[in-house]
């Protein structure tokens, strides 16, 4: 069997997938992401090229102390952004192919994905910049380094991503790591600049030292030949070991509240039991810190309209986050929540009751941003109520429009499977309608009615809540089968 | 009980579904056979008011499933892996069930011992979740969740298939148990043309979404199914 009927099967089981005529706008809107991303290396690179030719005369060793900066940069982001190069090897295994070839195969794929001319493309619009700074032969071996970088980057990150799935404590090793590294290096324990500088500029000198680190990525790439052809059968290697200690297991606090207690429990189980909510849920506390971000800046601090727009993240982002597919979670065992004995409305209202429980958690939590000023609180809490109010309602009602299967078990941040375009655009109005809201009182000075007023609707659809939850449970009842089908065909 | 009218239904303009008319009395033992994308999971989709139907409707004690979910308090179903919930295990199942429906633990536990059975030691106290589970087991369990609410409807979808001999032997003894017991009114379908005709009152076989025959049971009923489908063989070996 050649490779190039690998590729051909490759090629069908993407083109021929159940899901793909749906992903299109999702794909739309990466390869617009993509290019806007392209141009702004293109243009960032040139500009620092240019800056760094114009700042000294020693460009090439003022240039070659970021080095390592790159290297972890492309790292990070090939981490977070990369999938694991899957080729569904099972139904190979039995015919006579070698292993080592499906090996190769699996390993090599990663190489010709089109996020790779991003780094490359960012150095050569640096060295552009730089030209004057240049020789032959100094141009090549930066294209060079910046190649084996990346290609280090490549192995590595798809090696610590693979051992994740059966340990991912990795995952969090390997973030703590750069956290250190990054911290050492901002409290000078160590110079990572001196460091980069004398590796790179030693390579430079003696263009031979490149060897070594084709070295590296021989090491990296056999790494993962070894792991991928000791667990080839996936048995081992997709699933997590069975026997888990059941987390939440003698959780009967909520028992008392009935039917609605018995969703709200399950839930919570599924958020904690499942690999791609878990993920959710470590990353959701970065909500709640979203705004030192800002608050710490005081040309933020001045506009009001944008501190509207970071209070509703903060106490509305993991709702955010997990609303918009609070039926999509459930997709595996739909066809029990539409014929189980019990009403809808107790099936939303478990779900509202979700969403204002964790809100008023994370709200508390984000009281102490009062040391920024009380102005800062009382904004927090407008959001705050109308995230409850409406954000809560709006989510639900939204949620509804999602049919699309969501595989649980895979998961990590930056997973996008079961995820459309249109769904990235429902939040947008979950944003600017408090801003909206705001926006008049502000340009008239009025500023405190316009936090009234939106604290106010909040209020309101606290207060009116049953009636939207009827219109909310007509709205599901009329989706029910659109949904139901959406997530049976996996 | 279940009073099926003019139920039609097509995918992609291809009907899998076209009944005219199907009464199903209270306390029947209802059979369904019929070959694969003869329309017998669709049916039972219908019944549940999973799948919208293209026209005509299904009536079960009278009011029609799809306007007003009153069937849901008494009817039992466990049709595939979407009533599973996979990420919890089987007791944390069973007791969110029982839950939904009303029923406490202490009756929970009672079924425990009157089903010890049915399970044969593979399923409770496994310290697993329902994902780590085999089909056959998987099945148990689902099977195990359509009754604890202790229906007077029960529609299960080829309960008998990924089941070990054993299990299949324990399961015809129980679903006749209860039928008996409760007056149980059941629809269940099947590729165990055996199986099938013994838990069965009553047999339909669908064909391409049409009912071909409908049989009550007797003693040469299980000839007259490999009859059936063992000339429908050899129709088509001699086209």
């Amino acid at each position: 069997m050649k490779n190039f009927t690998f590729l051909s099967h490759q090629w069908k089981s993407a083109t021929r997938s159940a899901s793909v005529s749906k992903s299109i706008g999702i794909q739309v809107l990466m390869g617009f992401v993509f290019f806007i991303l392209f141009l702004e290396l293109l243009a960032g690179g040139y500009y620092l090229g240019t800056a760094l030719a114009k700042k000294s005369d020693q460009a090439i060793a003022e240039l070659t102390r970021y080095g390592f900066y790159f290297f972890l940069a492309i790292l990070l982001s090939r981490y977070m952004l990369q999938k694991l190069p899957t080729f569904m090897v099972r139904p190979y295994l039995t015919l006579p192919i070698k292993r080592s070839k499906l090996v190769n195969f699996v390993l090599t794929k990663p190489l010709f994905n089109s996020l790779n001319i991003l780094p490359i493309s960012f150095v050569l619009a640096i060295t552009l910049g730089l030209h004057q700074h240049l020789n032959a032969s100094t141009f090549w071996i930066i294209v060079a380094c910046a190649m084996v970088c990346d290609l280090l980057a490549n192995y590595l990150s798809i090696y610590i991503k693979r051992v994740k799935i059966k340990h991912e404590y990795v995952f969090y090793v390997f973030l703590a790591t750069l956290a250190a590294l990054f911290l050492m290096d901002k409290f000078d324990i160590v110079d990572l600049q001196f460091i980069s500088s004398s590796v790179f500029m030693q390579v430079i000198h003696h263009p031979l030292w490149l060897i070594a680190g084709l070295t590296l990525i021989i090491i990296t790439y056999y790494l993962n030949y070894q792991l991928l052809y000791n667990h080839f059968s996936l048995e081992e290697f997709g699933k997590t070991e069975s026997n888990q200690r059941g987390s939440l297991e003698n959780f009967s606090y909520l028992n008392r509240f009935g039917k609605i207690g018995a969703f709200v429990l399950l839930e919570l189980k599924m958020c904690v039991r499942n690999k791609r909510t878990r993920t959710m849920l470590f990353v959701s506390p970065l909500f709640l810190l979203y705004g030192l971000f800002f608050y710490t800046n005081p040309t933020y601090l001045e506009t009001t309209g944008f501190l509207i727009f970071v209070g509703i993240f903060i106490s509305g982002g993991f709702m955010m986050s997990f609303g918009l597919y609070f039926f999509a979670w459930e997709s595996s065992h739909f066809d029990l929540i539409l014929t189980a004995n019990n009403t809808f409305k107790d099936y939303l209202k478990a779900k509202y009751f979700l969403m204002l429980s964790t809100s008023v958690i994370i709200f508390l939590l984000s009281v102490f941003y009062i040391y920024f000023g009380v102005e800062i609180l009382m904004i927090n809490s407008a959001c705050f109520l109308f995230n409850i109010g409406i954000n809560s309602l709006l989510l639900l009602y939204f949620a509804t429009n999602n049919n699309q299967y969501m595989d649980l078990s895979k998961g990590s941040a930056f997973n996008y499977q079961g995820v459309g375009a249109r769904h990235f655009f429902l939040m947008i109005p979950l944003l600017v309608l408090p801003i909206l809201i705001y926006l008049p009182f502000g340009l008239t000075d009025q500023g405190n009615i316009g936090f009234t007023v939106i604290a106010g609707l909040g209020v309101l659809g606290i207060l009116l809540r049953e009636k939207m939850l009827d219109l909310i449970t007509q709205r599901f009842m009329s989706k029910r089968y659109k949904m139901s089908e959406g997530f049976r065909n996996k | 009980m279940i009073h099926i009218d003019n139920l039609g239904k097509a995918y992609n303009r291809v009907k899998v579904l076209d009944i005219e008319q199907l009464i199903i009395p209270q306390g029947q033992s209802f059979g369904l056979v019929g070959n694969n994308g003869a329309g017998k999971t669709t049916l039972f989709r219908l019944v549940l008011d999973l799948i919208k139907a293209d026209r005509g409707r299904v009536l079960s004690k009278d009011i029609e499933v799809n306007k007003d979910s009153q069937w849901k308090q008494y009817t039992g179903s466990f049709l595939d892996e979407g009533f599973l919930i996979d990420f919890l295990k089987p007791e944390e199942y069973f007791k969110f069930i029982a839950d939904i429906n009303g029923v406490t633990q202490e009756e929970l536990e009672g079924f425990y011992n009157d089903f010890a059975d049915f399970f044969g030691n593979e399923i409770l106290n496994k310290n697993k979740y329902i994902r780590d589970f085999s089909k056959g087991n998987q099945k148990k369990i689902g099977v195990f969740g359509a009754i604890i609410s202790q229906p007077e409807v029960l529609i299960l979808d080829e309960p008998f298939a990924n089941l070990d001999p054993s299990s299949q032997f324990r399961l015809k003894t129980l679903l006749k148990a209860l039928h008996k017991k409760n007056n149980l009114t059941m629809l269940i379908s099947s590729h165990d043309l055996s199986h099938i005709a013994e838990v069965s009152e009553r047999i339909v076989i669908l064909e391409k979404g049409l009912v071909v025959k409908d049989l009550l049971t007797s003693a040469n009923t299980l000839d007259e199914l490999q009859g059936y489908f063992a000339n429908e063989i050899s129709v088509e070996m001699k086209r």
